[in-house]
């Protein structure tokens, strides 16, 4: 187990889904929203 | 001594950032939205600031000590609001103001459904009766903290404030509401992460928090303080209310709100938009997940017996749950470090207080005297003075109420989230998604939003405490406003399809 993931499976002292929905989903939504506006950017570029 | 020398050179400092903005209001269109002039980083922040209010840094760190993570889908459904705001509203709405010289809301309805009196008023009245709810609820932040932190007396605190922020509000309009709004953004979102860093590492770190927090057995939600959700039928955590609070009503009302959506319309360059949902996501995260992290500092800091929360001055029995930011601030930042959470706080407080005032301001003089009443044939000058009476007016009626807090008030302040919800999301998405949505059946729809939200939310919610939570699907408690949000959308479904067949039924007569 490396430092962030304990023997019990917790995460920073956390559930795994808890960590889950805490952290790692508001990750992926940042991502993913980034990945859009790029996405668009380039569409948009194309475009002109 | 330092605490109030902070506080004023803060106060001035705002004032005269406000009042040299106020320079370059020449137009109407100027003190309503900025002439639709706002950068990019600017117009991030006036979102962000319109949206983080004392509720924010006080009502966010006040809940995660009572429910610890279990209510963390507070911290999505937030920031998403504004991704919402931008990527359904804002886009459309601001190609729209650039096109047809739209600057509110109302002029939007008006536009779309050619209807220049009835649907403007009544949108205009709901806006403005949810302005002046919230701002009661500003003021009353505004007098604890000053009381709490400072010593302060309750009603000197609200003068104060009121004094400044009205004069800022009234000399610049938008442009000083957005100049002033950006340093108060830039000062919550560096002081509450400081904050939270500062806290957390006091206590051991994030880990040792967590741990902690598991080890609670008594106080309201121990042992679900770790958990994303508590059993079906728990008030508050319970899934079902989980998800009608922060997956349907929060981000979907917030993101209509009317201090938040009418912003859209002050952004310089519509192409831009499309880099605001990960800007407006990734700030709105990080000012929500600071400031509950914080409130479960608290809850551990209690647990510990390093702090103990006052309390609550109205509810007997009750802690003042809500203080738990400057309460935990004081015990364990360093002297230096806690005087500025005091502007923090009302940087966070001032930043929602002066959106709503011109909001207010606004709705009376620019959507209800302007085009209503004179028909769109009054002067500038009027239409400038008459928005500056009715700041003043709303600023002083609003103060002069949270000096002596109506019982009503948290219901008050919770209700004015769900008529957000249920009366101008289905009204504005229709609108824009649905071309054969009709003006009666928008006014009808709004009308019975606004209606089954106020009964619906007094018989469940029980005020003056109220959440809704005693509306129960399944035996599982759900949030009130959804009832009135599935009746404006149903009502605008069902008046436009019968409007739309009784104009076919017409049309194939005169043919």
């Amino acid at each position: 187990m490396n430092c962030f993931i304990s023997d019990s499976g917790n995460i920073l002292g956390l559930p795994l889904i808890t960590f889950t929905i805490a952290f790692a989903t508001p990750a992926t939504i940042f991502l993913i929203l980034t990945l859009l506006a790029v996405v668009k950017r380039r569409r948009g570029g194309s475009r002109k | 001594m330092t605490e109030l020398l902070l506080v004023i050179l803060y106060l001035v400092g705002m004032m005269i950032v406000g009042i040299y903005a106020s320079r370059k209001v020449r137009s109407i269109s100027d003190f309503v939205n900025a002439g639709g002039s706002l950068g990019f980083w600017v117009f991030s922040l006036l979102m962000i600031a319109s949206l983080v209010s004392g509720m924010t840094a006080l009502g966010v760190a006040g809940l995660g000590y009572v429910s610890g993570y279990a209510t963390w889908w507070e911290q999505l459904a937030v920031p998403l609001s504004l991704v919402l705001s931008i990527l359904l509203f804002g886009m459309k709405l601001n190609r729209l103001a650039k096109e047809n010289g739209i600057l509110t809301v109302q002029d939007y309805l008006a536009f779309r459904f050619n209807d220049t009196k009835g649907l403007r008023a009544a949108s205009a009245i709901f806006s403005a009766f949810v302005s002046v709810v919230y701002l009661i609820g500003q003021y009353v932040a505004i007098g604890i903290i000053f009381k709490i932190v400072l010593g302060w007396d309750y009603r000197l605190a609200i003068v104060v404030s009121l004094i400044v922020t009205l004069a800022y509000v009234v000399a610049g309009g938008l442009f000083a509401v957005s100049w002033t709004s950006f340093i108060q953004g830039l000062i919550v979102i560096g002081g509450l992460t400081v904050s939270a860093i500062l806290i957390v590492n006091n206590l051991g770190g994030l880990e040792h928090v967590n741990k902690v927090l598991t080890e609670i057995s008594e106080g309201p939600f121990a042992g679900y303080l770790n958990k994303p959700w508590g059993p079906w039928e728990v008030p508050l955590i319970s899934p079902l209310f989980l998800f009608t609070l922060f997956g349907l009503t929060v981000p979907l009302g917030l993101a209509v709100a009317p201090h938040i959506i009418n912003n859209v319309m002050s952004l310089k360059d519509t192409s831009r938009m499309k880099y605001l949902p990960p800007v407006m996501f990734g700030l709105g995260f990080l000012l929500l997940s600071t400031a509950k992290i914080i409130g479960i500092s608290g809850r551990v800091a209690e647990y510990l017996g390093i702090i103990t929360l006052p309390s609550h001055p109205v509810i007997p029995g009750s802690k003042l749950t809500d203080a738990i930011f400057p309460v935990l601030a004081k015990a364990v930042l360093p002297y230096e470090v806690y005087v500025f959470i005091v502007v923090v706080i009302l940087a966070a407080v001032m930043s929602t207080t002066d959106r709503l005032l011109l909001t207010f301001g606004v709705n009376i003089a620019y959507d209800i005297y302007h085009n209503v009443i004179a028909k769109g044939n009054s002067s500038a000058k009027k239409i400038n003075l008459i928005n500056r009476a009715a700041i003043v007016c709303v600023g002083v009626l609003t103060a002069y109420i949270a000096m002596s807090p109506p019982p009503l008030i948290a219901w008050l302040i919770w209700l004015a989230l769900g008529i957000m919800f249920s009366t101008w999301f289905p009204t504005l998405f229709l609108s824009l998604y649905w071309r054969k949505t009709t003006r009666n059946a928008v006014l009808w729809g709004m009308f019975v939003g606004f209606i089954s939200t106020i009964i619906v939310g007094y018989a469940a919610a029980k005020p003056p405490l109220g959440l809704g939570i005693n509306l129960t699907v399944a035996g599982a408690p759900i949030y009130f406003p959804v009832i009135g949000f599935l009746a404006s959308t149903v009502t605008i479904v069902i008046v436009s399809i019968i409007e739309n067949l009784k104009m076919r039924v017409e049309n194939e007569v005169l043919e």
